[in-house]
């Protein structure tokens, strides 16, 4: 592993694996490609990992940059600098949502399997630099007419142990549940089942189900949840 | 008598009238969501009744990468005989639990027309209530029998679904 001891305060990364060269420097395709990766500040200063090859954000000064990953991995096993490729980022905000809107627009939610957006929404929310859990419930405000997006949303969070996405996330899963949209809904009671805390019961007692199958999957839910926590 | 189950988003379908459903109007997201199939075939798991549903839920998931509340409509053969479906056995040799892998179906060689026909079969689940809802807890439960019966090694569990039970 090749160091530089002039970088200072200088954002790099480490690849914990060795990519293919094609995996690196082909065009990107539909699929994930996941390489283990290390950030590090300053040398020592540990501060993120699995950051996915296809996400191409990194944390640069607090704040989320884009950059083109790929050419700068065809050196693996070695310490990258970036601190001079302040001509090729970008802050935004806005592209951070647009990308990750669109993620969602073209990803699969199925129940049982991981989708792409909770992948990508798992890495934001381990880097503690970035405030992950505001920004998606300013975007799910944004976007409470856009079932398509609230319902990934929902997914998502409702995958995340209680206390990680708290309280944003209960946030979100309260106000889903007087969407007029009963996916939505269901959705929402989904993220309570899948918290499994005690306010998730406190929750579930005090809503109102007009359909018949979403109260009897709200009783058993009760029911569930009151022999677990018991 | 067999029967053949399939795992769907219950939310996604009609609820009520189902005697006055026109496939045609049938949302495109039920088809797109829950009858995607791949190589032109869709997954089932056969059961030998009704009372064994906990099987193709323990199939189900077994292999998935967490435990997610899901539904199922089970399938009779009455279902299917107004239609010309290929049903084929297709082991599924990655199947965590070992006895249950050759209990895999799959609808094959579909065609536009012939999935609307699958999706009537669902409607027609429906209709007649044969779907059931298996909660996190519940499939929790078949997992922790599965495991202290010896049907499934933990180990070859997704760490997601292992976290899970711990």
């Amino acid at each position: 592993m090749k160091k530089d001891n002039n970088l200072k305060n200088n954002i790099f990364f480490v690849l914990n694996e060795t990519p293919s060269l094609d995996q690196v420097i082909t065009e990107p395709t539909k699929e994930d490609i996941s390489i283990s990766t290390s950030f590090y500040k300053d040398e020592n200063e540990y501060i993120s990992n699995m950051f996915s090859i296809n996400n191409e954000y990194i944390i640069k000064n607090d704040k989320i940059v884009y950059v083109d990953l790929k050419s700068k991995l065809i050196n693996t096993n070695s310490i990258i600098d970036t601190s001079n490729d302040v001509p090729n980022f970008e802050y935004s905000d806005e592209n951070l949502t647009n990308k990750f809107i669109s993620m969602v627009n073209e990803d699969i939610f199925e129940f049982g399997y991981i989708s792409n957006s909770e992948r990508f929404i798992n890495d934001l929310i381990s880097n503690s630099q970035f405030d992950a859990k505001q920004w998606l419930e300013s975007v799910f405000m944004s976007n409470f007419d856009n079932t398509k997006i609230i319902i990934g949303i929902l997914h998502v969070i409702s995958h995340f142990k209680y206390k990680i996405i708290s309280p944003q996330g209960q946030v979100m899963a309260l106000s889903a549940l007087i969407h007029k949209n009963i996916e939505v809904r269901e959705c929402a009671i989904r993220a309570f089942e899948n918290w499994g805390h005690v306010d998730s019961l406190r929750v579930l007692k005090s809503i109102k189900c007009d359909e018949k199958w979403l109260f009897d999957y709200v009783q058993q839910i009760i029911s569930d949840l009151e022999s677990e926590l018991s | 008598m067999p029967i053949l189950v399939r795992k769907i988003n219950q939310a996604k379908w009609p609820k009520e009238h189902y005697d006055k459903i026109l496939i045609d109007n049938l949302s495109a997201d039920a088809i797109t969501s829950c009858l995607r199939t791949s190589l032109n075939a869709l997954s089932l798991w056969e059961v030998n009744d009704v009372t064994r549903l906990d099987e193709a839920a323990l199939a189900l998931v077994s292999s998935a990468e967490r435990i997610d509340t899901i539904d199922v409509v089970f399938i009779e053969n009455n279902d299917l005989q107004q239609f010309n479906f290929v049903i084929e056995d297709t082991l599924m040799e990655k199947l965590p639990v070992v006895d249950l892998r050759d209990k895999h179906k799959d609808i094959s060689k579909l065609t536009y027309k012939t999935l609307g026909d699958v999706a009537s079969v669902v409607i027609t689940c429906l209709h007649n209530n044969r779907i059931k809802r298996f909660t996190r807890s519940k499939l929790k439960s078949i997992l922790r029998i599965a495991i202290d019966s010896g049907r499934l090694k933990k180990e070859e569990l997704n760490k997601t679904i292992l976290d899970d039970l711990a």
